[in-house]
This record gives structure tokens, C-alpha cells and sequence, in this order.
């Protein structure tokens, strides 16, 4: 809605109509209340008129004299003289009958003609009210009789009277409040009229304005209100305008010309920039690779310990993405590993590299491996304070292991062939020495009857003789011992035998068995295999290939490692003792794994096992070299290996891997 | 409104000071009934708002020797002393007391020589008049009768007050160009000369206000005349007296009673107190008087006026 129509609307319709409501609502409410104060200003009046005649009668009557006529006329006169005086609340006009004369008293001359005529019939009680209509006039009647003076008092007053006083009033007040309130509203509507168009003069102008034309101005009138004051501030704000729109141009001009000779050198810079940004992405795609493609674990880490870089190898080895571990702490994912976070603490506190840092460990959820675990705090003082970088050296640590080993049982291997040998001699001298003796005390050997007959001594005498000194027993024992330790010696000079490679292909599987049926063979055991009942488990795989091999020297190798694990079973009283035999082939290799359920290999001894002569068996039960043997046979005449995979209380675990091809079969 | 308030103060002064506890005497010459009123008006406001004030009542003294020795004996035990009538106030004149001194049912202290300022009269005396403003009781005679060109003023001979109404009177009549003649009497049958020898010479007859007159029973007196009586006393209007205006001789006691406490209680001087009169004095009117002079009272004057048939 227009401001115009508004204005019109609530300066001049909505109060000329609630004028008219005002008006009209106000003179029916004040002819109600009108009539309603005068019926009540009347019978005031007349309690009043009646209170001042019954004081008086009061008086005469208290003098005594209330029935003297002369008093009571007097009284009477003076109450009528009075009358005069007396001033009455509302327009009704009062009338004393006297009820003895049949006349009225007062007024003595009607004064209004319009009035009914009163009759002393028509007021039945001592006092009271009624209306009566005369035409279409209606008349109130408040009256009260005094008995002692034989009068009616009455006091009537017509509608007429009544609306008289609100005609009066509306004659004078209508008047009176329209021809000011319809001034006021024309005078609002042509100052209204001018108000409007003032502001429209303004507005036209701030929209000549708004549409770009600043010299345009407000035509101002000399009239000192605030219109005009907002005009002449618009005025002001336009020349402003119009002075920082031109200031504006000119620096619009310079800075055009400042821009352009920027856009040249902004331009250089962005392409030397966008070089840099593409030599930088290519810097940080490029350090991704390559961290990425680490084969080894890197972690960032940030000052406050938590994950800032998590590469594959870590995702692949720990089990967790880099996702997972982004912004927790590190240590999460080390907490087995109580040496390995101290030693951590220790070098990122004092921000000192880490190096060459060797030990087991897990990371996340990963098995146990062998670890190079390194740190490199960052010298940027950043957020990010260092790498973790864990290589895993498990294989590299086992083959050093293996190197080792080997080596050490080379050496020692060497030894007890280089002793064999040179104890083979004498060995081989006393074995002669001890059998000729034997042989020269048989009778069966005629030079030896011969040369007792020359020393003139009989050969079953010097027979009786070493009989009853046990002297042919001690010849046997020498023969046995001898004959055990050349066994030994014999053995021991197999560990030299290294060069030596089998070539015919043979069944492990049936190689396994015969082992299992010698050892089930063996005096030792046979008391355990009838007393227990062992669970052999052979799991072999299907259609394996042959393997070239020395049946006979990788059955003794077999057989020494399956040994150990009976003797184990039968010495620890297992439950159920159990031995498996598995069979599988791999890459190139066959893997023969012999797993017993004993009490397993102490981890202290377990480097020594393979060790020549290092047995924790009793003296009688083995001379510690049944897994030497097996292990130079595997070695050394097969090109295999021997490992004990895993031990402990679950028992142990010896794996063989034999080559499915002779070097000799590679080099054709 | 004034009094009222002032006798309010006096009350809380006197509950102030409650502790002491104060006598006074009330004395006067002769019989007196006006002099009776007063004290029992004096009386009930002490009971209302002093009921611990000592008051010995010692009226109808013979003579000044014996009102002497009284206030020789008051000055010693008493707190302040009252001498009723004109008489005790001129004894007061020529005998002053060491004590506070009041006077009551006294005429204009002012003729009598008590003071010149009634409003601070100063000295050890203040108190109430009797006296009221003369033009009034001629307002009165002229209400009632329907004229008056002569008027005849009979009073006490040797009475102190009535020189006082004799001259005031006098001035009132001569205002209203009235003939005023006076004459003296010392008995009823002085009275009754004068009363026949005036008979028609003055249309009003009025009488003193002086003890004197209250011994006279005007129904048995022997006067047959149409002249009525008018008086400057109340009692008299009730024993055949058409019409009196006078002061309310309760009221007056009244007024004398917070004089007293103002002095006793409000340690107020004696001198700063003024002499307080009746400005609204009472009018009656004997209606079987009236009835017997053929006279008809305006309704007017009866809603006024004590009436007595």
C-alpha cells in the first residue's frame, strides 16, 4: 500500500469513523446515564425538600406548637418563600398539592403548560415513583405526601427535558468538537499532501541517484523541519557521493593502470609458480613413491606422539590402515614391547637418532618378527618431530643365524673328522693288538701250541691261566670298546664326507616309513611302543615328486630325529604322545615336517642342538650326535636343511627341506 | 477544631508528665448558679483529661474575709486558684496571688480592670467571661417583636457586672436607635415598681445578668403588663422570660478547664493564655410566654433557640 493511502487511511478515515463510533456510542450511553442520574438527582431532590419540612415540623413540634395553624402556616410560608432560593439538581419542576384544598400550592402558576395534570388519586403510597406517557411524551414522577401538613410533594420532569440537556449538549458540543476535529483533518491532509510529496521529491531524486546520475539534487523548500533537514543531508550525501565517485575514477584510473603492469608481473610470478607447484607436487608424488613403496615400516610421528604417516608396509604388516592410526598415539601399537617404547621415549625426548636397533617385536596386530628399528627426528621444528622406519630382518637374521650355525658345525664337523682320523690309527693298532692276542691264545692256531711246546710250557696251562685272571674278558672288552669307539670315529668321519651327493631319486614317504619301522625296531623303545600307544599322524600330500637322495644316510637322518622325539615322549610320561609326519612339496623343495607333542627344547640349549656331542640326555641314553648326524646328512650330502621351527610346550618341530634338483641337475 | 486539638496536646502533655500530681481551688462569693455550671463543665473536662487533678470546691462564700483566709490557706497548698463571678475577679484585682489565678463567670475583663488585651492579658491571671456582644440580644428582641422603639434595663444595684451590661447595652440601643433606660433594684418589689412605672414607656424589658434576678418568680409576680421580658441569662428565660441570649455556662467551664491544664500540665504562662468567651451563645425562648403575649415566634428563631413551655 502507498504511503499516501496509508496516511490518508489512519490521519483521516480510521479517525473520522472512530469520531462518529465516539459520538454516537457516547450519546446513548450519556442519554442512558442521564436518565438514570436525574431519576436518582430527583429522588434526592425530594428527600431533600421533605428532610427540610419534616426539621421544621421537628422544631414546632419540639415548641410544642405543631399543631398551632398559625405556626404551621408560617412554617409552610416559609418553606415556600424558600423555594425560590433554592437551587434543584436536574431540570424537573416541582409541584405541592394540598391534599385538604384539592389545589396545588406551588407552583401558583403553571409554568410549563406541557405537564399532566395532578390529582391527589394518583399517588396511592406515601411515597414512590412512576412514569406516565401524555402523548409521545414520557414523564418521571418521584413524589412523597406530608401528612402533618397536608401536602404532596412531587417532582416531574419530561423526556423532553431530559433530551433537552443532550441536545444542549450535542448543540454545543458537536459544534464545537467536529468543526475543530474536520479543520484538523483537512489541515493534516494538505500538510499530509505536502509531506508526500516532499518525500517523493526525495525519493525521485535517491533513485536518479541509485541509477547513476549524481547531479541530481533535491529542490528544498524554506521550511525548517526535519524533512527538510533529510533533504539537504541527502543533498549532502550526493556531493559526497559525487566527490568520492570522481576521487574514485581517478584512483580507478591509477590502479588500472598499477593492475596492469601487476597482471605482467603476477603473471611471470604464476608461471615461475606454477612451475614451482608442479616441481613441488612432483617432489611430494615422488616422495610418496617412495615412501610408499618402502619395504620397510615408516611411521611420522608428531611432537605430541600421535601418527602423522603410516605407510603401506606399516598397513600391511600391523593389519591397520593409515586411516586407522592417523592422530592416535604411536605407542598404541608397540604396547608388548615394554624395552622397544623405552628405548623409543628415550631417543625422541632427547630428539637423538636411533639406529641399528635390533629385537623382536609386533606392530599392531602383526606376528612377531625380527626388527631394524631406526628413528630420525626431524630438525624442522614442526609439528612433525621424527620417522620410524622398522625393516624387517627376520630372514636376513635367520639366514646369519644359519650362517653362523653352519659355519660352527663346519668347523666343529671338521675337528671330530680331522680327530677321527688320527685317532683311527691307534685305534686301528690296539683293535690289531687286542685281536692278535685273542687270536695267539687259541688253541685252534697251531704256531701257538708250537711255541708254548718250545718254551716247555703247554698252551692250556697259559690258557688256564688268563681264564683265571678274566684276562680273555678283558681282551673282549678291549674288542668292544674298541669296535664302539671305532663306530664313533666311523661316524665322525662321516661329517667329512660332504661332497659327497646321491643322485637316484627315491619316495620320502617310503623312506619315512622305514625309519619309523627301525625305530619301532629298536631295543630301546620296544617297551614304550607295546606300554604307550602313540598316535602317528602322517599327513602327506598327494602325487609328490621323487627326491634325489641317499636312502640309506637320509633314513639314519630320519630315524636320529624321530629317536629324540620318542625318547622325549617315553621320558615325560605325555598323556596321549603323539608324533606327525607331514609331507608337502614347495617351490622346488620337499618339506618334511616331524612334530612331536613332548614337553619341547629349552630356548636357552636350542642353538646348540645340532652341536656334536651336546646332549642333555643321560650318558647311557645317546653321545649328542643323532641331530648332528641328521643335520650333516641333510646338509652336507643332500644340500637341504634342518631347522627346529617351533618348540615349547606344545611340543617340537623339526622341518627338512630337501632339493628336488642336485646341483648337478641345475648345471645341465 | 483549635480547642480540639489543643486540648489533644494538653492530653499527651499531661500523660507526659503524669507523675506529678497538681491541686487547685475553686472558690466563689454568694449563691451562683451560673458559677455552679461553669465548675461542673470545668469538672467533666477534668475527668476526661486529668482525672488525677486535686480540685476543692469551696462556693457560697459569705464574704471577701472568708475568701481571704481561703487563699491565704490556697497559696500555700495549692497549684492554682479559681475565683468565680465579677466579684472574685475584682477581689483577684486587689488581692493578687502568688499562685496561677483564674477568673470565671466574670463580665468584660477588660471594664472590670483585669487586663487591657484579652487575647494576652499578661500578669498571673486569665480566664473566662460570661460577656457577650450586646447587638446581638437586640437582633433577638427585633426577631421577636414586631417593634421596638424603648427599652428598659433593670439590674442589680451594687452588682460589679452590671455597669458592664448597663454600658454595652446602652451602645447596643443607641446603634439601633432604641431608647435605653435603666434602673437599679435590691428587691423583687423595686422590680415591680419600676416595671409598672415604665409599663408604657418601652416596648421590652430586659433583665441583668445578675444572681439577683434568679430569686424572682415572674408567674407569681403581680405584673399584669404586656411588656415581655427579655434577659441576659438563660435560667431565667425557663421562670417566665420570653427570650434570653447569654453564654453556655458548660461550655465556659469547659473552656476555663483547658486554661487550667495549659498552665498546670502544658507549662504555659498565665499571661500568654487569653480570655476566652462564648462566641456562639445560646437563645431561648419561652413558648407559653410567647403564646400568653399573643406573640408568634418565627420559625426561624425556633430552630435556633432552646424552647421552654
Amino acid at each position: 500500500m502507498k504511503l499516501r493511502l496509508k496516511i490518508n487511511l489512519f490521519s483521516l478515515v480510521i479517525p473520522a469513523l472512530m469520531a462518529f463510533i465516539v459520538i454516537t456510542t457516547g450519546i446513548s450511553v450519556m442519554n442512558r446515564v442521564i436518565i438514570d442520574l436525574n431519576r436518582k438527582l430527583i429522588e434526592k431532590d425530594i428527600e431533600n425538600l421533605f428532610g427540610l419540612i419534616d426539621s421544621d415540623h421537628n422544631v414546632l413540634k419540639k415548641a410544642g406548637v405543631d399543631n398551632h395553624p398559625q405556626y404551621v402556616s408560617q412554617a409552610k410560608l416559609d418553606f415556600l418563600k424558600n423555594l425560590s432560593n433554592r437551587d434543584y439538581s436536574t431540570e424537573g419542576e416541582l409541584i405541592i398539592l394540598d391534599t385538604l384544598s384539592e389545589t396545588q400550592v406551588y407552583p401558583t402558576r403553571r409554568s410549563l403548560t406541557s405537564y399532566p395534570d395532578m390529582k391527589r388519586e394518583m399517588f396511592v403510597h406515601i411515597s414512590g415513583d412512576m412514569t406516565i406517557s401524555e402523548g409521545n411524551e414520557r414523564f418521571y414522577i418521584n413524589y412523597i405526601k406530608i401528612p402533618y401538613w397536608n401536602w404532596i410533594l412531587v417532582i416531574i420532569i419530561s423526556s423532553k427535558d431530559l433530551f433537552l440537556e443532550i441536545q444542549n449538549y450535542l448543540r454545543l458540543v458537536i459544534p464545537l468538537s467536529i468543526i475543530p476535529v474536520l479543520s484538523g483533518l483537512i489541515l493534516t491532509y494538505f500538510f499530509l499532501k505536502k509531506v508526500i510529496s516532499r518525500i517523493n521529491d526525495s525519493l525521485q531524486c535517491l533513485r536518479e541517484v541509485e541509477n547513476g546520475n549524481l547531479s541530481v539534487r533535491i529542490k528544498t523548500e524554506p521550511i525548517n523541519d526535519e524533512i527538510h533537514e533529510i533533504q539537504l543531508a541527502i543533498n549532502r550525501m550526493i556531493n559526497s557521493l559525487r566527490s568520492f565517485y570522481l576521487e574514485l575514477e581517478n584512483r580507478v584510473e591509477q590502479r588500472t593502470e598499477e593492475l596492469a603492469e601487476s597482471n605482467l608481473r603476477l603473471k611471470e610470478e604464476i608461471n615461475s609458480g606454477e612451475l614451482a607447484r608442479t616441481e613441488i607436487s612432483y617432489l611430494n608424488q615422488y616422495l610418496k613413491n617412495i615412501i610408499d613403496s618402502m619395504p620397510s615400516i615408516l611411521i611420522g610421528i608428531n611432537r605430541d606422539s600421535t601418527i602423522n604417516k603410516w605407510n603401506p608396509e606399516a598397513s600391511r604388516v600391523s593389519g591397520f590402515s593409515e586411516a586407522d592410526v592417523l592422530d592416535r598415539n604411536f605407542l598404541d601399537y608397540f604396547n608388548d614391547n615394554t624395552d622397544l617404547i623405552n628405548k623409543l621415549i628415550d631417543h625422541i625426548d632427547s630428539e637423538e637418532p636411533l639406529s641399528d636397533l635390533h629385537m623382536k617385536l609386533k606392530v599392531g596386530g602383526s606376528e612377531e618378527f625380527y626388527g631394524d628399528i631406526s628413528y630420525f627426528p626431524l630438525r624442522e621444528k614442526r609439528n612433525e618431530m621424527g620417522i620410524l622406519q622398522i625393516r624387517d630382518i627376520t630372514e636376513k637374521f635367520q639366514l646369519e643365524e644359519l650362517i653362523k650355525h653352519s659355519e660352527k658345525m663346519l668347523s666343529v664337523g671338521g675337528l671330530a673328522a680331522g680327530m677321527a682320523h688320527e685317532i683311527n690309527n691307534p685305534l686301528a693298532g690296539m683293535m690289531q693288538s687286542a685281536q692278535n692276542i685273542k687270536r695267539r691264545l687259541s688253541t685252534d692256531v697251531p704256531v701257538n701250541r708250537k711255541k708254548a711246546d718250545e718254551l716247555g710250557i703247554t698252551l692250556e696251562s697259559i690258557i688256564s691261566y688268563s681264564k683265571s685272571r678274566n684276562i680273555p674278558d678283558m681282551i673282549q672288552s678291549i674288542l668292544d670298546s674298541g669296535k664302539q669307539a671305532a663306530e664313533i670315529v666311523d661316524n665322525m668321519v662321516s661329517f667329512s664326507q660332504s661332497n659327497t651327493v646321491s643322485n637316484s631319486l627315491h619316495n620320502i614317504d617310503e623312506i619315512l616309513k622305514d625309519a619309523f619301522e627301525s625305530l619301532k625296531e629298536d631295543k630301546a623303545f620296544i617297551s614304550f611302543f607295546e606300554r604307550d600307544r602313540l598316535t602317528l599322524t602322517e599327513d602327506y600330500a598327494e602325487n609328490l615328486p621323487q627326491v634325489p637322495c641317499d636312502q640309506k644316510k637320509l633314513e639314519q637322518a630320519f630315524f636320529n630325529i624321530m629317536r629324540n622325539a620318542i625318547q622325549v615322549l617315553s621320558n615325560s610320561n605325555i598323556e596321549n604322545p603323539s608324533l606327525c609326519l607331514r609331507l608337502y612339496a614347495r617351490d622346488d623343495a620337499m618339506m618334511i615336517e616331524i612334530e612331536d607333542n613332548g614337553p619341547g627344547i629349552d630356548e636357552s640349549i636350542r642353538k646348540r642342538i645340532f652341536e656334536p656331542f651336546f646332549s642333555t640326555k643321560d650318558v647311557n641314553q645317546g653321545k649328542g650326535l643323532g641331530l648332528s648326524i641328521s643335520y650333516y646328512i641333510i646338509r652336507d650330502h643332500h644340500r637341504g636343511n634342518l631347522w627346529l621351527e617351533k618348540t615349547g610346550a606344545g611340543g617340537s618341530l623339526f622341518v627338512i627341506s630337501l632339493p628336488l634338483h642336485t646341483i648337478r641337475d641345475k648345471a645341465l | 477544631m483549635r480547642q480540639l486539638l489543643f486540648i489533644i496536646l494538653i492530653f499527651l502533655n499531661a500523660s507526659c508528665f503524669g507523675e506529678e500530681v497538681f491541686s487547685i481551688g475553686i472558690s466563689w462569693l454568694g449563691r451562683s448558679p451560673m458559677s455552679e455550671e461553669i465548675t461542673t463543665g470545668a469538672m467533666e473536662t477534668f475527668r476526661d483529661l486529668v482525672p488525677d487533678l486535686k480540685v476543692e470546691i469551696r462556693g457560697n462564700l459569705k464574704n471577701e474575709n472568708e475568701l481571704r483566709i481561703l487563699l491565704e490557706t490556697y497559696a500555700k497548698t495549692k497549684d492554682a486558684v479559681v475565683l468565680l463571678r465579677s466579684s472574685g475577679a475584682r477581689f483577684l484585682i486587689n488581692n493578687p496571688q502568688s499562685i496561677p489565678s483564674f477568673i470565671g463567670a466574670a463580665n468584660d475583663p477588660v471594664m472590670l480592670g483585669i487586663t487591657t488585651n484579652t487575647d494576652r492579658p499578661g500578669g498571673n491571671i486569665t480566664g473566662v467571661s460570661y460577656q457577650i456582644d450586646m447587638n446581638e440580644i437586640i437582633q433577638l428582641m427585633s426577631n421577636l417583636l414586631p417593634e421596638i422603639n424603648a427599652l428598659l434595663y433593670l439590674y442589680e444595684e451594687g452588682h460589679p457586672g452590671s455597669p458592664v451590661d448597663s454600658f454595652h447595652l446602652s451602645r447596643a440601643c443607641k446603634n439601633a436607635s432604641i431608647d435605653f433606660i435603666e434602673a437599679g433594684c435590691s428587691s423583687t418589689e423595686d422590680v415591680l415598681r419600676e416595671i409598672e412605672s415604665r409599663n408604657d414607656d418601652v416596648d421590652a424589658i430586659v433583665l441583668g445578668n445578675q444572681a439577683f434576678f434568679h430569686n424572682i418568680d415572674f408567674d407569681d409576680m403581680s405584673y399584669t403588663g404586656e411588656v415581655p421580658f427579655f434577659s441576659l441569662n438563660s435560667l431565667l428565660v425557663s421562670k417566665g422570660v420570653l427570650a434570653s441570649i447569654s453564654a453556655d455556662d458548660r461550655k465556659l467551664g469547659r473552656l476555663l478547664a483547658g486554661s487550667i491544664i495549659s498552665v498546670l500540665y502544658g507549662n504555659k504562662k498565665v499571661g500568654d493564655i487569653p480570655i476566652q468567651f462564648d462566641r456562639d451563645p445560646v437563645i431561648s425562648i419561652n413558648i407559653t410566654t410567647a403564646e400568653k403575649l399573643g406573640l408568634i415566634i418565627p420559625i426561624h428563631m425556633l430552630r435556633v433557640a432552646e424552647v421552654y413551655r
